[in-house]
């Protein structure tokens, strides 16, 4: 199991003090794909290093099946794809990147070569096996630099963003990968701004909004929790809203308005708001990640204003 | 300590392949060093050496070339950390566990290593083309030992300044003004100066002459405090650059 406990992190200059992680907790068990979101800055990146080891934090600590950071075990237990461009040696070849990363990871050369020809055929990167790193496109840079995360078969997987940029038939080979090692019970932490890659792909959904972990829960329990408090109200006439107390939206037509509820009972008090508009139906959405997302960051930031 | 050697070995491997893919660099590299040599040995014959003096002539030579390693040892590591941070690569070595330090004085080696072929290549064409004869005594590996450690210690220190504070293009310039000349120069009153003792006993002992014990020993000692400050500075900048989340960054 990876357990992020209550890590803090400030980055301080002569200028200003950020505060970038405040009590950040939660867990990856095996199997499970948990989805990190956040809004740009959040803290989703420093997170990822943190548990690389590539920042230290001020306070709190990360173990991986039991290892802290500074045992030798503990990076054994971890593959990491913390750039989609970058992370490669120019100059070697895909083949021989991915040979040398595993053996310095600790493979022998003949179970690396094994296992780099298996990821480059699974990919679909075997025919560029020859050429240099420097010379692949943006989308092949991407799916090889999965490959050199996961070519030593680490049983605890950090992926921060890894479909970013690359075309619908490689995002879908990523995701099947993705799937795949999550069934084969390696635990999985990805970041992403696409929402439907995280519905796609996660079990257990965490947000980090401003440092802080808002949100952890099974991504089933979520949808459901949402589901009896979303709505979609269709007007007969288009109507103006007054400011409401729910999360909503109104389409352009102001036909169409999406209601997220906090709880069920304030079906009552949106009905009484609604009442002298004509409506023409309202009825039980099914809501979608990115809804969910939304909710709990512009909660956060409504709170704070 | 075997899976350093398995570092050592990739790390051989992966220089080597980024080396033949340029061939040219390579040999033009070998033309460069040995044209600069004449250069060194023309500068020299007109402030008085004898190009008729093989003894002083040797003496420049081995001067030069430990001059050039020293360099190449001091300049590989703090180069490595730019290019590593820049392609990106600087995370993988994290994530490989070995420790930074371990692994860029293991990546060094490796280096020099395979530079080693480049320079034997070197001294004993220059050696052959300028009629020289050296004496090979056992004592010169533990001279030549000590030397590298030394210079690897400075390469860290500079190291360090590459992790804190990126682009050391200017300290490594403003280091090779002083440590080439002092190395190449045979000027006692500069042995205090980091390298410039090793240089003078690896000569010496090149030329079949006896190097008193306590010359050892002071080089001894300079190559442990050089070393251990480099390490020291260089897990200092290490844990300093992951406080303030610069690891990885260009």
């Amino acid at each position: 199991m990876l357990i992020v406990d209550s890590v803090k992190k400030t980055y301080r200059s002569l200028r200003n003090v950020v505060h970038v992680l405040e009590e950040v907790s939660f867990q990856v068990q095996a199997g499970e794909v948990v989805a990190l979101l956040g809004r740009n800055g959040s803290g989703k990146t420093t997170t990822i290093r943190t548990i690389c080891g590539l920042v230290i934090p001020d306070a709190g600590s990360v173990r991986i099946n039991g290892f802290r950071f500074g045992q030798q075990e503990y990076m054994a237990q971890l593959g990491a794809l913390i750039d989609t461009n970058r992370g490669l040696f120019p100059r070697l070849s895909v083949f021989e990147n991915l040979v040398y990363t595993s053996t310095v990871r600790g493979m022998s050369r003949r179970a690396a070569a094994e296992r780099a020809k298996y990821l480059l055929d699974l990919l679909g990167l075997w025919e560029k096996r020859n050429a240099p790193a420097q010379t692949l496109s943006k989308g092949m840079l991407s799916k090889m630099a999965f490959a050199n995360a996961i070519v030593h078969d680490p049983p605890f997987v950090l992926l921060d963003e890894p479909t970013l940029g690359l075309d619908v038939d490689a995002a879908e080979v990523l995701e099947e990968q993705i799937l795949a090692m999550a069934k084969a019970g390696k635990g999985i932490l990805l970041t992403t701004h696409q929402m439907e890659v995280a519905a796609r792909l996660c079990t257990r959904v965490a947000i980090l909004s401003d440092g802080k972990i808002v949100l952890d829960k099974p991504k089933q329990d979520l949808l459901q929790m949402f589901d009896l408090q979303t709505y979609r109200v269709t007007f007969k006439e288009p109507v103006s809203l007054p400011s409401l107390p729910f999360i909503h939206s109104l389409d352009e037509t102001g036909l169409v308005l999406d209601v997220t509820l906090n709880h069920p009972g304030e079906l009552y008090e949106l009905m009484d708001r609604l009442r002298p508009r004509p409506l023409r139906s309202i009825e039980k959405r099914e809501v979608e990640l990115a809804e969910i997302f939304r909710a709990y960051t512009l909660k956060k930031e409504a709170r704070r204003a | 300590m075997r899976r350093l050697f398995i570092l050592f070995i990739a790390e051989l491997q992966r220089a080597w392949l980024e080396q033949v893919r340029y061939p040219l660099q390579f040999v033009l590299g070998l033309v460069l060093v040995g044209l600069i040599f004449y250069l060194l040995l023309g500068v020299a014959q007109i402030s008085g050496v004898s190009g008729a003096n093989p003894a002083q002539v040797s003496r420049l030579l081995v001067g030069y070339l430990l001059g050039l390693i020293a360099l190449g040892v001091v300049s590989s590591l703090s180069n490595q950390i730019s290019k590593e941070a820049k392609s990106g690569t600087l995370e993988n070595m994290v994530l490989s566990g070995h420790g930074l330090t371990a692994f860029f004085v293991v990546q060094t080696l490796a280096r020099f290593g395979q530079n080693l072929f480049q320079f034997a290549i070197l001294f004993f064409v220059l050696a052959h083309l300028s009629q020289i004869n050296y004496t090979l005594s056992w004592q010169l590996l533990p001279a030549f030992v000590l030397f590298l450690i030394a210079a690897l210690g400075l390469g860290l220190a500079l190291g360090a300044v590459e992790l804190l504070f990126k682009e050391t293009s200017s300290a490594l310039l403003l280091l090779k003004l002083l440590v080439f000349p002092a190395v190449i120069a045979e000027l006692p009153q500069l042995e205090w100066f980091p390298l410039v003792l090793g240089a003078s006993i690896f000569r010496e002992l090149l030329q079949g002459g006896v190097v008193e014990g306590l010359r050892w020993l002071l080089f001894a000692v300079e190559t442990v405090a050089l070393y251990s400050l480099g390490v020291f500075l260089f897990q200092s900048a290490d844990l300093e650059a992951r406080k303030r989340g610069l690891l990885g960054h260009e």
